[in-house]
Formats: structure tokens, C-alpha cells, sequence
């Protein structure tokens, strides 16, 4: 019965995850930042430690929570689209000015990318470039200011955009993964407090230990052949192992998301600059 | 004789054509703004913008249209236009489901004649999102009371599998295990079920006060 129990949980760990790539690059070299380059996977354990991460008690203050808020800032608030027109116009920029100082985004996007309304400029692709740092598209942003020519008059606020998104300074954090994987593999949830995720932490540390202490209730009154202590010590095999993952993985995603924080405050600066053409 | 593949390939058809148009409208609308900025105008200017509420509400955005409308002043409009307007704007409000803006915009309407009535005949029927929130105890009961059945049914169904858990592991002479195990699943479930359901009351209020103004805004879309 113990090794059948062995089985049961070393069963759990066989299964397999893979962790998400760093933000893609294309074959022109750009770099599509339309989400933060935060490691992705999949399985029990990331299944197990997504519910210790959205209990009652840090599902609003946790680094999911966190994560997620700092997603909605590099998520545009719409999808561009292009449509054909067949007259061409003098392209005016204080129409421009006065539509993206007014939040018509909507418009200014349907104008501006609008294949064979005005002539390819400079001023077209600054322009184009503007409404999509506006709405939130940055790496399309990147795209458009990346067109624009160093004799341009644009081009001093095309590169302020440009040193902020390749240049941002990476902020001062320096937690080790391993300490908090082993912090949590003595305390559970300790690695994750560790890290800097209090309310996950603490969340974890209810879970896992009324779970041990499910299991220890189990034990000592049905003893370990028992079903219920088998199902008992499976689940928070299950829990105790994704609460050491999870501490291990919350170390770089909070360093990615005070990265991110810090690049949004950078980008969100420029915002007076770069209207002021 | 229409087949399958057929009727298939005429929808792709349609729908690629109603979304081209939808995205004609889109840029028509644009285009009047752009028209409306360079004229200079204030009447050519409302004319315009007039124009894109239409293209607005073609393309399915009423809310855009309503924020359009709203822009243009009825000052100084003969009473035809202003009638037009008013109409046009309680017409949008509605479709937006931005029913507050519709009942502020209704006495006037009254008033001017656009409509018969203030309000229709009959209650308007209402839910009480915090008579939802204490019904909660016993879940799905304010989900019930708010007309959500399925809801009601399945967090119903949840709660009692744990209570029944619960019931089963003390029956076992598993007393911690029943309290910590009952006790987590509990305090994860019922604050999620109750807020859910005090939501729920809010959006049955939503839809119901919209359902009350119908006749209304048949009326008003019947002078269109």
C-alpha cells in the first residue's frame, strides 16, 4: 500500500511542463512586446498554484492580480484595421492634433490607416505611430517611429519613444529563485512572501497546511493504507509541490512585472512630448 | 437547388459583405469628422457630425453615436431639427443601454411632443441587490431571486456537495478534516456567490428597466 501510494504521487510530477518563450522576434528583427515576457506553463502545478495564487484572500492582491493589471496596460484598447479608399487628401496634422487631444482614437486610426487616403510621409508614419502609442499598441508604435529618417523633424520624438523601449533601465530587485523554492519547501509559502507576493504567500500557507493537517487527522485515525489518507496526501502532494514551483517562478515574474512597471511609467512620460509636434 | 456547401459559401458572402460595410461606416464616420473640423462651420460642422451619428449606428456603435450627438447644440436649430435630434439621441441612448441618459431625456420629449407618454403603463419591476446579497446564505437563492436559474441551480448543487463532504467525513471520525477541508471550500466559494449574486440583481434591474421603455422607443423608431 505504501508503494502504491509512492506511485500515486510520483505519478503527479511525471507530468510534463514547458515554459513560454521571451517576447518573439520576427525575421526583421522586431520586437513584438504585445505581451511581457512572463513564462507561461501548463499542468497540475501550474493549475494547483493558480488556485493558491486566487483564493479569497489574494485574488485581488496577489501577483496574478498584479500581473494581470500590468497586461491591460500593454493591451491596445482596440485592433487596428485597414480599409481601402479610393480619393487621396493632403494629410492636415491639426486635425490630428486636435482628434488624439480629444481621445478620438477611433477615428484618427481609421483615417490614418486608410490605404490610399493620404500620401506615404514621414508625417503619415509620426502620425501613425502616435495614435497607436496612444491606444496602447506599442510595439506596432515601435514599427512606425523605427521609419522614420534621422533628417526628418520628427525624428527627435520618434527617438525618445525609440531609447525608452529599448533602452529602460531594468529595476532593482534581486531575489534568488532557489532560496524561495527552498523557503517554501520548509514553510510553504514563506519563498513567496520571499519573493515579495505577501498575500499568495499566506494564502499558500493556509491551503498547504490545512491540507497537512487533513492529511495528519487521516493518518493518525485511519492510517496510511487508508483511501482517504491516500487521496489526502496525494492532493497536498499536489498543493505542497505547487506552492515550491510557484515560489520559484514568482521570483522572475515579479521582477518582470516591475520591469514592466517601470517601462510603462518611462512610456507614459512621453506622452506630452510626443504630442507636441 | 441550394446545399449545404452553397447556403455555407452565401453566408461567408454576406458576412464578409455586411463587414466590409460595417467597416465603410466606420470610415465614413471618420471622414465626416475630419469634414466637420476643416468646414469651420457650426451648422455644417453639426450637419456632419449629424451624418457620422448615422454611419455610428450602421456600424453598430450606438454609444459613439450617443457621445456624437451630444456634441451638436440644439440652440438656434428650427423645431424639426431639434425634434430630429432629441429623437435621434433617445434612440442611441437606448440601443446603448444607457437607460439613465434615456429617462433624463424622456420628460422632454414629453414635453416637445415627440412622445405620448412619460412612462408606459404597467410596474417596472425592480430586484433589490442587497435583499440578493442576504438570500446568498442559502445559495442560489439570490441568484433565483434575480431570475438567473442556472446559476442558481449549479451553485445550489456546489454547495451542497461540500456540505455533504463535510457531513461525510465527520460521519467517517474525520472531525479536523471535515472543519478545514469544509471550512476552505466554504470560504472560497460562498463570498464569490454572494457578490456574484448581488451583480446579478443589478443587471436583472438593467435589463428590466429596459424592457419597460420599449414601447417608448418603438415610438420613437416608428418616426424614423
Amino acid at each position: 500500500m505504501m508503494k502504491q501510494t509512492i506511485c500515486a504521487l510520483l505519478s503527479l510530477f511525471l507530468f510534463m511542463f514547458h515554459s513560454g518563450a521571451s517576447a518573439p522576434v520576427d525575421s526583421t528583427g522586431i520586437l513584438h512586446f504585445s505581451n511581457p515576457s512572463w513564462p507561461e506553463v501548463a499542468g497540475p502545478l501550474s493549475f494547483a498554484d493558480r488556485i493558491l495564487n486566487n483564493s479569497f484572500i489574494s485574488r485581488s492582491r496577489g501577483i496574478y492580480s498584479l500581473r494581470k493589471k500590468v497586461l491591460e496596460v500593454f493591451t491596445p484598447t482596440f485592433d487596428i484595421t485597414s480599409s481601402q479608399i479610393g480619393t487621396t487628401r493632403a494629410l492636415n496634422p491639426a486635425f490630428f492634433s486636435y482628434a488624439l487631444g480629444s481621445h478620438m482614437y477611433e477615428d484618427a486610426s481609421r483615417l490614418l490607416f486608410a490605404e490610399g487616403l493620404f500620401h506615404p510621409s514621414d508625417t503619415l508614419d509620426y502620425l501613425r505611430g502616435l495614435v497607436c502609442y496612444d491606444i496602447h499598441d506599442f510595439s506596432l508604435a515601435y514599427e512606425y517611429f523605427r521609419k522614420i529618417p534621422s533628417d526628418s523633424p520628427y525624428s527627435v520624438l520618434a527617438k525618445s519613444f525609440l531609447d525608452v523601449w529599448e533602452n529602460s533601465p531594468e529595476a532593482d530587485y534581486h531575489k534568488n529563485p532557489k532560496i524561495a523554492a527552498v523557503m517554501s519547501a520548509i514553510i510553504p509559502g514563506s519563498g513567496k512572501i520571499y519573493a515579495g507576493d505577501v498575500a499568495s504567500g499566506l494564502s499558500s500557507f493556509l491551503i498547504v497546511g490545512a491540507l497537512g493537517g487533513m492529511f495528519a487527522d487521516s493518518w493518525n485515525k485511519k492510517g496510511l493504507d487508508n483511501w482517504r489518507t491516500i487521496a489526502l496526501g496525494s492532493i497536498l502532494g499536489l498543493f505542497y509541490t505547487a506552492d515550491i514551483y510557484g515560489s520559484y517562478l514568482s521570483v522572475s515574474i515579479i521582477k518582470d512585472s516591475l520591469n514592466d512597471a517601470q517601462k510603462t511609467t518611462l512610456l507614459f512620460n512621453l506622452r506630452i512630448p510626443l504630442h507636441s509636434f | 437547388m441550394l446545399r449545404k456547401p452553397h447556403c455555407f459559401l452565401i453566408c461567408v458572402f454576406l458576412c464578409t459583405v455586411f463587414n466590409l460595410r460595417a467597416q465603410d461606416a466606420d470610415l465614413s464616420a471618420a471622414l465626416c469628422e475630419m469634414a466637420a473640423w476643416e468646414s469651420g462651420s457650426a451648422i455644417i460642422g453639426d450637419s456632419l457630425l449629424f451624418r457620422k451619428a448615422t454611419f455610428l449606428m450602421e456600424a453598430g456603435k450606438p454609444a459613439a453615436a450617443y457621445s456624437t450627438l451630444c456634441r451638436i447644440s440644439p440652440f438656434g436649430k428650427d423645431v424639426g431639427m431639434r425634434w430630429d435630434l432629441l429623437r435621434k439621441k433617445m434612440i442611441c441612448a437606448w440601443e446603448a443601454g444607457m437607460m439613465d441618459d434615456f429617462c433624463a431625456m424622456l420628460d422632454e420629449a414629453c414635453a416637445e411632443g415627440i412622445v405620448s407618454s412619460p412612462a408606459p403603463s404597467g410596474k417596472l419591476r425592480r430586484r433589490n441587490p442587497n435583499a440578493a446579497m442576504l438570500m446568498s446564505v442559502i445559495p442560489g437563492l439570490g441568484h433565483a431571486y434575480s431570475g438567473e436559474w442556472e446559476k442558481a441551480g449549479r451553485n445550489f448543487l456546489v454547495e451542497c456537495g461540500i456540505l455533504s463532504a463535510m457531513s461525510f467525513a465527520f460521519w467517517s471520525g474525520l472531525p479536523l478534516t471535515a472543519i478545514l477541508g469544509g471550512g476552505i471550500l466554504l470560504y472560497e466559494t460562498l463570498p464569490a456567490i454572494t457578490a456574484d449574486a448581488t451583480a446579478c440583481a443589478g443587471i436583472y434591474n438593467d435589463k428590466a428597466r429596459k424592457e419597460f421603455f420599449t414601447p417608448v422607443y418603438m415610438e420613437l423608431s416608428a418616426c424614423e
